[in-house]
C-alpha cells in the first residue's frame, strides 16, 4: 500500500516536469491537422461539396453510405485523425463512403431555406452518388441537425422499395421535440427573443452567438477542461485529442439566416414538427413516411440534444425495422474519441453491414 | 438500452481525490449557472444583450458601407450582389450540364469511380444485425 503510494508520488513529481517541457510544446506547435482522410470532390454548389473518400479495400459492400452533417458545425468531427476518424473506420470495414460538406455559408447565403437543403441540396447529392457508384440506392448518416435535414429528406421522399433512393436510414443525436431543447427553448422565447430583428440586421447568424451560446450551456466546463489538459500535459495522447476537439467545437460557422429564422419559429417556438404541423414547400412533413430501416443513436449525457428532444423521434418513425440504442457519452464524444471508437462505430458498422447487401 | 459495460478499475492514485474534486465541483458549477440561465429576468437580460449587439453591428455596418461608398470602393452588398450572380451562373452550368450528363448518360465533373466489387458480405464471425435482429426495437 506505502509502495503503491510513492510510487504514485514519484509518478506524479515526474509527470510535473514532463507537463512543463510539454507546456512549451504545446504553445509552440499549431494546431494538429484535421480531416486527412483522402478524397475526391465529386460535385460543388456555392459553399456545398460532395466528397467521396477512396475506397480502402479490394471488395465493398453494395450499398454506400451518404454521411450528412450539422449546419452549425465543421465536418471534420467524424474525420478528425487517423485512428480517430469515424470515416476510415467506415472505409477500412469494407464501406463505400460520401460524405456532404456545408461549407462555410456566405453573406448571400442567407436566404437560404430548410426547403433548399431537404428538397434540393441531398437530393442532388444522392443522386450524384447513385451515378458515381452505379447503385440504385444509398444509406444516409446524419449526425445532430444532419440528422434532422436527412429526417426531413426520408420523410419527403419515397424510399427504395417505392422507386426511391433511401435504402437506410441512421439519425444520430437529432431533435424533434423542441420542447425538450431545455436552455435553448428559454433563451428563444418569442418574448424577449426577436429572432426577426436578428436575422433583418445580420443575414447570416454570426458564429461567435453559436459559440457563445453552446458554451454557456456548461459554463464551467471550459474551465475544468483547461485543468484537466494542465493535468494530462504530459500525456501526449490526451493533448493531441484535446486540441483537435477543441479546435473543432472553436471552429464554428455561420448559421444561414432563413434557415435560423425558420427552425427558430417553427421548431424551436411553435414545436411545428412534433404537433404534426411543419411543412416544407408546402408540403407536410410527416415522418411517418420514413419505412425504411431505421437508428437513432441517442447519448446518455447529451446537454446539447437532450433525450426529451430526441427520443420521439423513433416512435414517429413508421419504419418495421427500427431502433433506440442510447450509449455511454455526450453529443460529440458519442461520434468522436475513445468513447465512440469503443461504442458508436462497432454499432453503426453492425447495423448498416446487415442491411447494406 | 443504455451500454453498461464497466470501466476497468483505475490504479491507485492519491490525486485521485483531486481530480474528483475537479470534476463534481465542474458538475455544482454548471448546474448552478444553469439553474440562473433558466430564469426568466436572465432569458431578457440575454434578449437586450443580443438586441443591443445586432443594433450596434448593423450601425457599424452601414457605417462601413457609406465610408466605402464615399471612398469609391466596393461595399461588402456590391461583393455578395457579385457573388449571388456567380452562384446563378454556376447554378445555371450545372443545370446544362445535368442535361448534358442525361444525354450522354453520365454526369459531368464526377470522374469515375474506382470500382470496386459491390459483393461484400459481414463477416461470419462478426455476426451482423440481420433486420429483425438488433436489441430491442422501441
Amino acid at each position: 500500500m506505502t509502495a503503491g503510494v510513492s510510487e504514485s508520488v514519484r509518478r506524479e513529481v515526474e509527470r510535473v516536469f514532463r507537463r512543463s517541457v510539454k507546456g512549451l510544446e504545446y504553445i509552440a506547435t499549431g494546431d494538429p491537422g484535421v480531416g486527412l482522410t483522402p478524397k475526391d470532390t465529386v460535385h460543388s454548389r456555392g459553399t456545398l461539396r460532395l466528397y467521396h473518400y477512396r475506397v480502402r479495400v479490394d471488395e465493398v459492400y453494395r450499398t454506400p453510405i451518404l454521411l450528412v452533417m450539422s449546419l452549425v458545425s465543421k465536418p471534420y468531427i467524424l474525420d478528425l485523425a487517423p485512428g480517430h476518424s469515424l470515416i476510415e473506420f467506415l472505409l477500412d470495414r469494407g464501406f463505400d463512403v460520401y460524405m456532404i460538406d456545408w461549407g462555410t455559408p456566405r453573406p448571400e447565403d442567407s436566404r437560404l431555406r430548410l426547403e433548399d437543403y431537404a428538397l434540393d441540396f441531398i437530393p442532388e447529392c444522392v443522386e450524384f452518388v447513385h451515378e458515381r457508384s452505379g447503385e440504385p440506392d444509398v444509406s444516409i448518416v446524419g449526425y445532430c441537425m444532419g440528422g434532422l435535414l436527412s429526417a426531413l429528406y426520408a420523410a419527403l421522399h419515397p424510399d427504395a422499395s417505392s422507386g426511391g433512393r433511401l435504402r437506410n436510414l441512421a439519425c444520430f443525436t437529432t431533435p424533434v421535440n423542441y420542447e425538450g431543447m431545455g436552455l435553448f427553448r428559454t433563451w428563444t422565447d418569442p418574448s424577449h427573443f426577436d429572432v426577426d430583428r436578428i436575422v433583418d440586421r445580420l443575414g447570416n447568424v454570426p458564429p461567435q452567438v453559436l459559440y457563445a451560446s453552446f458554451s454557456a450551456l456548461r459554463p464551467a466546463s471550459q474551465v475544468a477542461g483547461r485543468v484537466r489538459l494542465w493535468d494530462n500535459m504530459w500525456n501526449d495522447e490526451f493533448v493531441t485529442s484535446y486540441r483537435r476537439l477543441q479546435r473543432w467545437a472553436e471552429d464554428q460557422i455561420p448559421f444561414p439566416g432563413e434557415c435560423f429564422r425558420q427552425m427558430t419559429k417553427q421548431l424551436q417556438q411553435q414545436n411545428q414538427l412534433m404537433k404534426g404541423e411543419f411543412r416544407l414547400a408546402g408540403r407536410l412533413v410527416d415522418l411517418s413516411n420514413i419505412r425504411v430501416p431505421f437508428i437513432h443513436v441517442v447519448a446518455e449525457h447529451d446537454h446539447i440534444v437532450p433525450y426529451e428532444a430526441a427520443r420521439d423521434l423513433i416512435g414517429m418513425v413508421a419504419s418495421e425495422d427500427k431502433q433506440e440504442i442510447m450509449l455511454k457519452g455526450g453529443h460529440v464524444s458519442l461520434v468522436a474519441g475513445g468513447n465512440a471508437v469503443r461504442r458508436l462505430w462497432p454499432r453503426l458498422e453492425r447495423w448498416l453491414a446487415g442491411r447494406s447487401v | 438500452m443504455a451500454d453498461d459495460r464497466p470501466s476497468p478499475k483505475p490504479p491507485l492514485d492519491p490525486f485521485a481525490a483531486w481530480r474528483e474534486w475537479v470534476t463534481q465541483s465542474e458538475r455544482q458549477m454548471n448546474k448552478v449557472f444553469n439553474d440562473m440561465m433558466g430564469t426568466e429576468q436572465f432569458a431578457r437580460a440575454s434578449g437586450g444583450w443580443i438586441e443591443a449587439m445586432t443594433l450596434f453591428q448593423q450601425t457599424m455596418n452601414e457605417g462601413m458601407q457609406r465610408y466605402f461608398q464615399a471612398v469609391n470602393l466596393p461595399t461588402r452588398n456590391d461583393l455578395s450582389e457579385l457573388a449571388e450572380r456567380l452562384t446563378a451562373v454556376e447554378e445555371r452550368l450545372l443545370r446544362i450540364e445535368g442535361l448534358l450528363a442525361q444525354a450522354i448518360g453520365r454526369r459531368g465533373d464526377a470522374t469515375p469511380a474506382p470500382r470496386p466489387a459491390r459483393t461484400r458480405r459481414p463477416p461470419t464471425e462478426q455476426k451482423a444485425e440481420a433486420p429483425g435482429e438488433g436489441p430491442a426495437s422501441k
